[in-house]
């Protein structure tokens, strides 16, 4: 994620509007010489009496796929300077690894650079509502009584509006001019207001069971103090549930960015993410021309079921009685 | 008297349920007046729900009476300064009923320790405590290797050993002792409370011993009250109170216990 | 001699793919007995009970030697379901959890009248009550409709015997029905279970911890550890002339107050 500029053989604005829709690119290992290096050919575009592209092979025209070829200029990690990419073709034709869309963006390239954003959202999203949801799920269940019932109160408040429409009504709250990183932080933001409520009652629920337990009546009795006590002895019990929880909630961010996105309330051309490059997608005539376009929709369900399977992982590894450090 | 109670009263407020919207009060100690000598071992007897647990936890202040007063060594322990209330909570330590419970499952036995000590005696320096970490453990007889082990490594009259060791760490006056033998396994009963009895030889502490098990309290303690309902129904020496019960409460409680008969009469018949 | 009414021999159990948790169980009951199972907990006694029933598959056990025998013929998990409940019933130590918190004691009652018995249906109520009766239950009218979380532990784990009676077991088994109640309440209700037995004539197994109280009800002790059966004799021999190490343990672990006579140990 860290080096798209790197991986991605072409920046996701790098357009080619000749290669509108151009198809994934075929890679040969076999010319009519014999056994080679990877290749493709040329790509000849001509349209046809329903002046729709298609797309042929000129096996005439041999473009070898090389690694560390030259390319445009990137920083990576945004410092050091180089036009080094891991892999393309040298000279005129695209290599687009997995089609081209409308515009004749590499999609490969744009999946890359999505998952950037798509990604960070989901982490920075669940980090933020796990911070949120965990302080006043921990005051409002160790103190009870009166500081309980208004945070409840409250958090019962924002459960109560469904959440799809609230982010309708947040989004729309937010003027339209606002640059793509404005709106990346907002759409956080948004997700994490929406999101705390439900785990801060889980969470409330957890602490007032633990602090009943004898072990935390022990440190009282000790002098230990209030904030120390929840440290150390309530939250540790908390975090596998919390590190597992965490896990399972990242794939929702992720979703939901992809579903703002899709919807084009979300992040906006020229920035990329896997929801609005799947915007695309909602042409019924595009999605059966150029199935493609929906190869964003194939990593966005990879990814979310990787998170689950590792949070799955998390959740047999972290019990303390199974394993003794 | 180290230790008085004077007409102590708490109610817990049930939570109306259903439709019952009136709250009720249930009285779990009931004007409750009792001392404790320096250097004895006092019981608190009675059944279950009788407020044995609630008495101990009024006095270590995780509970707070309606009514009454604490002295504690002729001084106010409700409303007490915080420099009162840290030094208190260094004279009076608890050791709980269910050991599976008490000990945090995410502290090796070494952070246990050290809280209390790291809490109470940070003026002492460094190396000072590390080694009284290490005296303690081998006081309640386990070994040194156990310092960093975690709780679920040990069975349960270990970790009740080490519950004790986290009390007497502070070496409080005071020790309450809430049925600390009660869920363990008779054999591993016997060697507890004979710990326990040596510390107190050694230390020169005064226990408070909560328990419902009339044999134990009648070997155990020099005095004993009988709770019932949130009252006191008797107090006075164990022998006395063993012997010659006057009321009709302990009478019936006597009667209720198991004893094994004494077969070596019959066989003389 | 009276007949051996159950007959253990050789019992073997194990959890799977571990080594066995009871080795070797060897013991009999005969008619009209009381038999105590004494250990401390993990010696494999409340196993001892399910396996009789033929129960281990529940808590994933499996029988790896050995015969249950009842009345001559070897029980197996088939024949076990007829014999269950019917001829030796089982009392748990829990009755908070044995009852379900959705049905009335009546309800209870009736399931069992209903497919247990040929009891007809206008007499269910009468014999109800006199089940309850029976336990020394006061006024079992109103308590047949009460909920399950409306009784004490002490009632419900009499409800438990009455119930368990409803059949007219041959055997009990009681595993540790009075640890969660009060002295006073145990008594009572070790009280109810020896007057039944002298009116009803049933044989019971006493599973406990407490050899104060297994030396009140029981006729012979068999003393368990670590899985197998260290010593069987009778209560008396138990207590004056202890043989295994163990015995001896749990003996002079008691207070001295459980005594009523000083007891000296060789």
């Amino acid at each position: 994620m860290l080096f798209a500029d790197f991986f991605a053989p072409y920046s996701p604005d790098f357009e080619n509007r000749e290669y509108s829709y151009a198809v994934p690119a075929n890679i040969h290992f076999f010319s009519s010489e014999g056994i080679s290096r990877p290749f493709i050919y040329s790509l000849i575009s001509e349209f046809d009496m329903y002046h729709q592209q298609l797309y042929y092979e000129d096996i005439t025209q041999k473009n070898l796929i090389k690694f560390f070829v030259h390319g445009e200029r990137h920083y990576v990690l945004g410092i050091i300077p180089t036009n080094l990419h891991f892999f393309g073709t040298e000279g005129s034709e695209p290599l687009y690894l997995f089609g081209a869309d409308s515009r004749g963006r590499d999609i490969f390239s744009r999946i890359l650079y999505g998952a950037r954003i798509s990604l960070t959202i989901g982490l920075l999203g669940t980090l933020i509502t796990f911070v949120i949801g965990t302080l006043i799920g921990c005051i409002s269940g160790y103190y009870g009584g009166f500081i309980d019932s208004v945070l409840m109160r409250f958090s019962e408040l924002l459960m109560l509006i469904p959440g799809i429409y609230l982010l309708f009504a947040l989004r729309a709250l937010i003027p339209p001019e606002v640059s793509s990183g404005q709106m990346y932080l907002l759409i956080i933001v948004i997700l994490s207001i929406i999101g705390w409520a439900g785990l801060a009652r889980v969470v409330r629920g957890m602490v007032f069971s633990i602090k009943e337990k004898e072990f935390v009546l022990a440190a009282k009795v000790l002098g230990q103090s209030d904030t120390k006590i929840i440290l150390y002895h309530i939250l540790p019990q908390l975090s596998s549930y919390l590190v597992v929880g965490a896990f399972f909630s990242i794939p929702g961010y992720i979703l939901g960015e992809s579903v703002l996105s899709f919807l084009g309330l979300g992040i906006q051309e020229p920035s990329v993410s896997w929801g609005n490059m799947l915007s695309e997608a909602t042409n019924i005539a595009t999605l059966t021309l150029h199935p493609w376009v929906l190869f964003p929709a194939f990593f966005l369900v990879l990814t979310i079921l990787s998170f689950n399977i590792l949070a799955d992982f998390f959740r047999d590894g972290l019990d303390p009685s199974y394993s003794s450090p | 008297m180290l230790l008085e109670f004077q007409n102590v009263t708490k109610r817990f407020l049930r939570v109306p349920s259903g439709f019952r919207r009136k709250a009720e009060y249930s009285m779990a100690v009931d004007d409750v007046h009792f001392g404790i000598r320096e250097g004895e071992i006092f019981g608190l007897v009675g059944e279950s729900g009788s407020g044995k647990s609630t008495i101990a936890r009024i006095i270590v202040k995780l509970l707070s009476p309606e009514k009454g007063r604490i002295l504690f060594d002729k001084k106010k322990v409700l409303r007490q300064s915080k420099a009162e209330g840290k030094i208190y909570r260094k004279q009076v330590q608890m050791v709980f009923q269910n050991p599976f419970e008490s000990l945090n499952p995410r502290q090796t036995v070494a952070s246990i320790l050290e809280e209390g000590v790291h809490l109470h005696f940070s003026h002492r320096e460094e190396g000072v405590n590390k080694e009284a970490v290490r005296a303690i453990v081998e006081e309640v007889g386990l070994p040194v290797s156990s310092l960093q082990k975690y709780p679920h490594e040990f069975s349960g009259g270990q970790r009740q050993r080490i519950a004790i060791a986290r009390a007497l760490i502070l070496a409080p006056k005071l020790l309450i002792l809430d049925e600390p033998v009660s869920s363990l396994d008779v054999s591993i009963q016997s060697q507890i409370l004979t710990l326990l009895r040596g510390l107190k030889k050694k230390h020169g502490m005064t226990f408070l011993f909560i328990s419902h098990d009339l044999h134990i309290v009648r070997d155990f303690c020099d005095r004993v009250a009988v709770l019932r309902n949130g009252k006191i129904v008797e107090t006075g020496e164990t022998k006395e109170i063993f012997d010659s019960p006057k009321s009709e409460f302990t009478k019936e409680l006597l009667d209720a216990v198991f004893r094994v008969p004494n077969f070596s009469r019959e066989e003389g018949k | 001699m009276k007949n051996n009414l159950l007959e253990i021999s050789e019992l073997s159990v194990a959890f799977s793919d571990e080594e066995n948790v009871l080795s070797r169980v060897s013991f009999s009951l005969q008619e009209g007995e009381t038999l105590a199972l004494v250990g401390e907990s993990g010696s494999g006694k409340s196993i001892t009970a399910l396996s009789i029933l033929q129960l281990l598959s529940y808590i994933g056990a499996t029988h790896t030697g050995g015969k249950v025998k009842y009345r001559g013929k070897e029980m197996t998990p088939e024949t076990a379901s007829h014999i269950r409940g019917k001829e030796i019933a089982l009392i748990f130590q829990d009755p908070f959890s044995t009852f379900n918190p959705l049905q009335t004691i009546e309800k209870h009652f009736s399931h069992l009248f209903r497919y247990r018995t040929r009891v007809s249906k206008k007499n269910w109520q009468k014999k109800m009550i006199s089940f309850l009766e029976m336990v020394h239950l006061p006024d079992p009218e109103m308590l047949l409709q009460k909920y399950p979380h409306e009784c004490s532990g002490g009632m419900l784990q009499r409800i438990m015997i009455a119930m368990a009676l409803v059949c007219r077991p041959k055997i009990l088994i009681a595993d540790e029905i009075t640890t969660a109640l009060d002295t006073t309440v145990q008594k009572k209700i070790i009280g109810v279970l020896q007057g039944l037995q002298k009116k009803k004539g049933f044989s019971m197994i006493v599973i406990t911890h407490d050899l104060s109280l297994a030396a009140n009800i029981a006729d012979r002790i068999v003393v368990m550890d670590g899985g197998k059966v260290v010593e069987i004799a009778p209560v008396k021999d138990i207590f004056m002339r202890p043989l295994h190490s163990c015995t001896k343990k749990l003996i002079s672990s008691l207070p001295k107050s459980a005594f009523q006579a000083q007891i000296v140990l060789e």
